[in-house]
């Protein structure tokens, strides 16, 4: 026995006596033929079956859109007819079929159009799959999306309103605190008054940090464009930070290249928000060695630059599973950093969120043990 | 990039708009919802030997600029109708024949409404001032029907991501290129999509149309579900000096399934125009 023959006589002689026809008659899905207009002119069994009418009936000049439910119809007419027209195909659309019993059969419709040599349409091929489950789930998926979107504007907007509640009477705090300073305390009064007052600032530092979260997140936020100095603005970063580097022994430098414009066109707020964020970490996680910020110019075009900025630091890096999370709200490498170095780990969630306005965004390298390096890159247009 | 911002919206490329031939009068068509400018494709190449042929996306449809979508000011087909005139003054258009496919046919009449000068001449391809029924009128939906459309369009765009992909762009114009794969045609924002829906749907525009003088030609299709030719008829009898003409095509899309006849009865209401 050859081994075809061996393995016909393993089928059963019904399935090798399927014809052509058999399967269309009865394949697990409809198949349809029709004019272009929609009119019926072939339907195999199964989908005679399912929408629980004769073939005859079917026959007799009944359009396959007549067989939708409205808001199918609709999209019949508005989304599929053009398409399946200009294209000559229609994927994967989704409709819906009502049975003569009045339920409901959602379908995934595929077509393809049949044109003549000089492209005018003859008549279309259709092929529907009954997707009840996967219409079923595909709801599912969407609602718990929709959720997911819905929790996530909640959540932005609890804590903007919240962090606004919180800073006024904070500042009254933050005020009397002071007042309190000043006046005559035993030694111990006065560690009590530092105390609070280190907290409360490191209460308002949080509480900024979330309303400016808050901010890049709502659509409304916007780069504004203005002339200004990239020099002046990292001169002024930099002297935020000489205290700190100065009591860590840390060394501070600037390394911007000569290419870099005087003037350019940019939002210096949000660019002193992205260095303070960025210094200010480097700063933070070193404790001994330097930080470096450095700016090149990577391309001159005829209406703006764009330039390359790396932060880097001697500190304690970052392990490599850990990149991803940093950027995440409220992530901090692990609970020991927050512990050791306190923070709101919003830092880079907001400088991550205002490059995107630029559309850039931050490189990560970093060996832990010796240090990391934040890098990204802007274009800037010169003023006109 | 100056910063500085011009009070002049750059209409061509938020609308995408396309300018073909240079005859006169200039003729600027506009699509419906479910597709972009690609609509009028079978019909245009019988005008722009004779005419300046206008073609443009609604913002949030074809290549339009999404950017420039605002939920207010297209909360109403009144927004639409002020980009129509926008279009109209950066072009310098005058003396305009405008031709509205389903809900661009009452988006016309607004913009006529309020500058009447501007326009020649309207057609009208299937419009519809209502589309849900009202005491003593029949619009032909309930609005069941349309919350079944939007649930319907959250089923399809959720499977259409990937044919909005920009990458798929390239064979737009050149339908025998097209991946088997997706469809490439009449791209949209689903979100925006959605909103338009509910904006056309949900629109009345009846008392519009006595005020419109301009000429018009109501283009009404046999069979057609979404403008039924109650609603032509209606639109026919209130708006003074109109034409009605119902066509042996069926459907909502005549320009596409039937753009030979289209093409005529719009040549011969041009014909007769003074």
């Amino acid at each position: 026995m050859s081994p075809r023959d061996e393995f016909r006589s393993g089928v059963d002689d019904a399935l090798l006596e399927e014809s052509a026809e058999d399967l269309y008659e009865h394949a697990p899905c409809g198949y349809l033929s029709t004019l272009p207009d929609g009119t019926i002119v072939r339907v195999n069994n199964t989908f005679v079956e399912w929408v629980g009418k004769s073939r005859d009936a079917l026959l007799a000049g009944t359009k396959v859109q007549t067989l939708l439910t409205i808001g199918s119809r609709i999209y019949y007419e508005t989304h599929y007819a053009p398409l399946l027209r200009m294209q000559g195909f229609a994927n994967e659309i989704a409709l819906e079929v009502v049975r003569s019993d009045g339920r409901i059969v959602p379908v995934l419709v595929n077509s393809r159009q049949k044109r003549g040599p000089d492209g005018t349409p003859l008549f279309n091929r259709i092929t529907l799959f009954d997707s009840t489950d996967r219409r079923r789930y595909e709801r599912e998926l969407l609602l718990a999306r929709r959720k997911a979107e819905q929790v996530a504007k909640d959540k932005v907007a609890l804590l903007a309103m919240l962090s606004h509640d919180i800073r006024n009477p904070l500042n009254a705090l933050m005020g009397v605190v002071q007042l309190l300073d000043r006046g005559e305390l035993s030694d111990q009064q006065r560690r009590f008054v530092r105390l609070l007052k280190s907290s409360s600032e490191h209460m308002l530092d949080l509480l900024n940090h979330v309303l400016d979260l808050s901010k890049a997140e709502s659509s409304s936020f916007a780069l504004t464009e203005t002339p200004f100095s990239l020099r002046a603005v990292i001169d002024d970063v930099m002297s935020t930070f000489d205290e700190a580097a100065r009591v860590k022994g840390l060394q501070l430098r600037v390394e911007v290249a000569e290419s870099v414009p005087a003037a350019l066109m940019g939002d210096p707020v949000a660019i002193r928000q992205i260095l303070t964020n960025l210094v200010g970490n480097a700063v933070k996680f070193t404790s001994a060695g330097s930080v470096t910020l450095k700016v090149e110019t990577t391309l001159i075009g005829t209406d703006g630059v764009t330039l390359a900025f790396s932060v880097s630091d001697t500190g304690i890096g970052i392990a490599p599973e850990m990149i991803d999370r940093i950027f995440n709200e409220f992530t901090q490498a692990s609970y020991e950093t927050a512990m050791r170095f306190g923070g709101t780990g919003l830092g880079l969630t907001i400088t991550r969120r205002l490059l995107a306005l630029y559309e850039s965004s931050v490189e990560v390298h970093s060996i832990p043990g010796q240090g990391s390096t934040f890098s990204f890159s802007l274009r800037l247009p010169f003023p006109s | 990039m100056s910063g500085s911002v011009s009070k002049r919206p750059d209409v061509v490329s938020r609308n995408n708009v396309r300018v073909l031939g240079d005859g006169q009068p200039a003729m600027l068509f506009a699509h419906g919802f479910g597709c972009d400018q690609n609509m009028w494709r079978l019909v245009v190449p019988a005008f722009q030997d004779s005419h300046r042929v206008v073609l443009f996306d609604h913002v949030g449809a074809g290549r339009s600029d999404v950017s420039a979508y605002d939920r207010n000011k297209y909360a109403t087909l009144d927004g639409y109708a002020t980009d129509v005139l926008e279009i109209c003054d950066g072009l310098q258009l005058s003396d305009v024949i405008f031709v509205g496919h389903s809900v661009s046919a009452m988006i016309g009449v607004l913009a006529a409404k309020r500058e009447p000068a501007r326009f020649k001449a309207l057609v009208l391809v299937g419009p519809s001032p209502r589309y849900i029924d009202d005491t003593g009128y029949r619009g032909g939906f309930s609005r069941q029907d349309i919350e079944g459309l939007l649930a319907s369009l959250d089923s399809n765009y959720l499977g259409w991501s990937s044919s909005m992909a920009p990458a798929i762009m390239g064979n737009a114009d050149r339908p025998e290129l097209a991946q088997e794969l997706t469809n490439s045609f009449c791209r949209t924002d689903p979100d925006i999509a959605a909103h338009f829906a509910r904006v056309t749907f949900f629109s009345d525009n009846r008392e519009d149309l006595r005020f419109v003088r301009t000429p018009a030609l109501v283009l009404q299709c046999s069979e057609d579900v979404i403008a039924p030719n109650a609603v032509g008829d209606y639109v026919h009898r209130h708006m003074p000096g109109s034409r009605l003409v119902v066509m042996k095509a069926t459907g909502h899309c005549p320009n596409l399934s039937a753009p030979d006849e289209t093409v005529s009865a719009i040549k011969d209401f041009i014909d007769s125009l003074p």
